[in-house]
């Protein structure tokens, strides 16, 4: 039993491992011949892969969704990793940053919390940056009808996610609290609305279906459970906690942090989900 | 490697502080806050108990029980003679399920947590315990699940069969959606086409009952069974090709279904 049982977390690591992992090699392979070292954003940074991920994405999409003309086709492909990494480091060097960044780092390089600290802070900017100038470019390039179309998709691959996400909760909080038809599609909708206001759903959404409860808001459950099943709630999540150290060790500090520290709302500058 | 050598291991990589990434985190399975008596690597309360204090711990199992019976009770609609004759046999589960605590409180408090067999054993016998607790399906020997056969009708029974198989799919579907927003994060997928893959791989056999663990590699497998023929229908031979290779990669992750 303790065999079968080790057997089954070390599959579950191993995919786990292999779900996150298996898009992150695609395009670091894709990245790898592009990037330079010796930039503050390295090829190997989990953000620039994020980001060279949204960029290739959004082309992709724009190429099915929108009707491209020959010119516009071009313009959209001159947005490569170099492109984005030049970018990144003009305005970087425009505002200060790339110095004050480079001392945040080596000044923390005995102290791995901040470091890794000092490392997330960057990265959400960079993202941000890097977000706003892509979203900026596709602007000037596409005319307003594409960037409707284009938009229109990229809205329903974040619904997707979002209902994905609110499933999951709800068919964990199933294991514990019985609901009706009704009830579940009212908690279902209101997790849902919540999730608009995030940007990361794809993480999101793999950490809510792992078999735990997501760490959504009580307030959410407030309207829709009794206070018994409140508590029930409670005493599910504690017994969720051993498996989230598990999901979150798969990810790598920069970007776990990129996560926590999740602060773009919809409505910021971008509200770009992926 | 042998279980017992390879859980040695783990123990000693983890109360080391282990390496890697596993160095920021709590050792999972070491985890003593359920003790009471202060000890350190002890069965009981880093297995059974944990991460719950001693004295949640049998409302939490027994939650379980009052779940099942709330989700007959409201599936069903239930005279009040049914109603009854469940809620005793609740009772008697909920007894048996205390008993089933504390007997294995009694045969292992204090037994300490090393490669022993009397720790073997134990560990063994909570896991058991545990796994039965955190999943979705019957607990075994339940005289709540003997007893249905009697209490419900033909048309009730038909009722919560098919409650059961429609949760059982709602669990499959978020896994199928989780593999497609997978391949998504390489190959966007516009207008309706990730609603028809997801359609073709929910019209795959699934097996009427599964262990939470297979949620995941039936999606997978689901996922493979989608035709070429279908898959050609629904995207282009660039997509294609892309499908084509997380197929390829993810071909062992379906081969795990029991």
């Amino acid at each position: 039993m303790l065999g079968q049982h080790l057997r089954r977390s070390c599959f579950r690591l191993l995919v786990i491992f292999a779900f996150i992992c298996s898009p992150l090699v695609v395009f670091a392979q894709d990245s790898a011949h592009v990037v330079e070292d010796g930039q503050m954003l390295q090829q190997t940074d989990p953000q620039f892969v994020w980001l060279w991920r949204h960029l290739n994405l959004q082309i992709a999409t724009a190429k099915r969704v929108c009707e491209l003309s020959e010119s516009q086709q071009v313009e959209l492909e001159r947005l490569d990793a170099k492109w984005l990494q030049e970018l990144l480091s003009a305005n970087d060097a425009s505002l200060g940053r790339e110095v004050e960044g480079r001392v945040i780092v080596q000044r923390g390089a005995d102290d791995e919390v901040v470091r890794v600290r000092a490392r997330g802070r960057l990265a959400v900017q960079y993202i941000r940056d890097a977000l706003a100038m892509v979203e900026a470019h596709f602007g000037r390039v596409l005319s307003g009808e594409q960037n409707t179309a284009l938009s229109k998709e990229t809205a329903a691959r974040a619904a997707f996610r979002a209902e994905t996400l609110a499933m999951a909760a709800v068919n964990n909080i199933q294991r514990r609290i019985y609901l009706d038809a009704e009830r579940r599609e009212n908690l279902q909708k209101e997790i849902v609305k919540w999730a608009a206001t995030h940007d990361e759903l794809y993480t999101l959404m793999y950490a809510s279906y792992t078999q735990t409860i997501p760490n959504l808001p009580q307030s959410l459950f407030d309207t829709v459970l009794s206070n018994d099943e409140v508590l029930q709630l409670g005493a599910l999540r504690r017994i969720s906690l051993p498996a989230i150290p598990y999901e979150s060790q798969m990810f790598q500090h920069e970007t776990a942090i990129i996560f926590d520290e999740r602060n773009l709302r919809a409505g910021d500058r971008t509200g770009a989900k992926l | 490697m042998n279980s017992a050598v390879f859980a040695g291991v783990l123990v000693v990589a983890l109360a080391m502080g282990g390496a890697g990434p596993l160095r920021a985190q709590q050792p999972l399975q070491l985890d003593v806050r359920g003790l009471d008596n202060g000890e350190e690597l002890e069965i009981v309360g880093t297995y059974l108990y944990s991460p719950m204090r001693r004295r949640d711990f049998a409302d939490y199992a027994t939650g379980r029980i009052l779940r099942r019976v709330s989700e007959i009770a409201g599936v069903c609609d239930l005279d009040e003679a049914a109603a009854k004759r469940l809620d005793q046999a609740a009772k008697a589960d909920i007894d048996r399920m205390k008993r089933r605590i504390q007997s294995l409180e009694l045969e292992y408090r204090g037994t300490p947590l090393d490669n022993s067999p009397k720790s073997r054993a134990g560990i063994a016998a909570i896991q058991q315990f545990k796994q039965e607790l955190e999943t979705d399906s019957p607990l075994s020997n339940s005289l709540v699940e003997r007893m249905l056969p009697k209490i419900l009708n033909k048309e009730q029974r038909i009722q919560l069969a098919a409650y059961e198989r429609e949760k059982a799919m709602r669990r499959v579907e978020v896994a199928c959606r989780v593999v497609i927003s997978s391949v998504e994060r390489s190959m966007p997928m516009v207008g309706d086409t990730r609603r028809r893959l997801l359609g073709c791989m929910l019209a795959s056999d699934f097996p009427k009952q599964f262990a939470s663990d297979q949620e995941l590699p039936l999606a997978y497998r689901a996922f493979l069974e989608v035709s070429e023929a279908e898959l050609a229908e629904i995207f282009d031979e660039a997509q294609v090709n892309v499908i084509k290779q997380y197929r390829a990669r993810w071909a062992g992750l379906a081969a795990v279904v029991e």
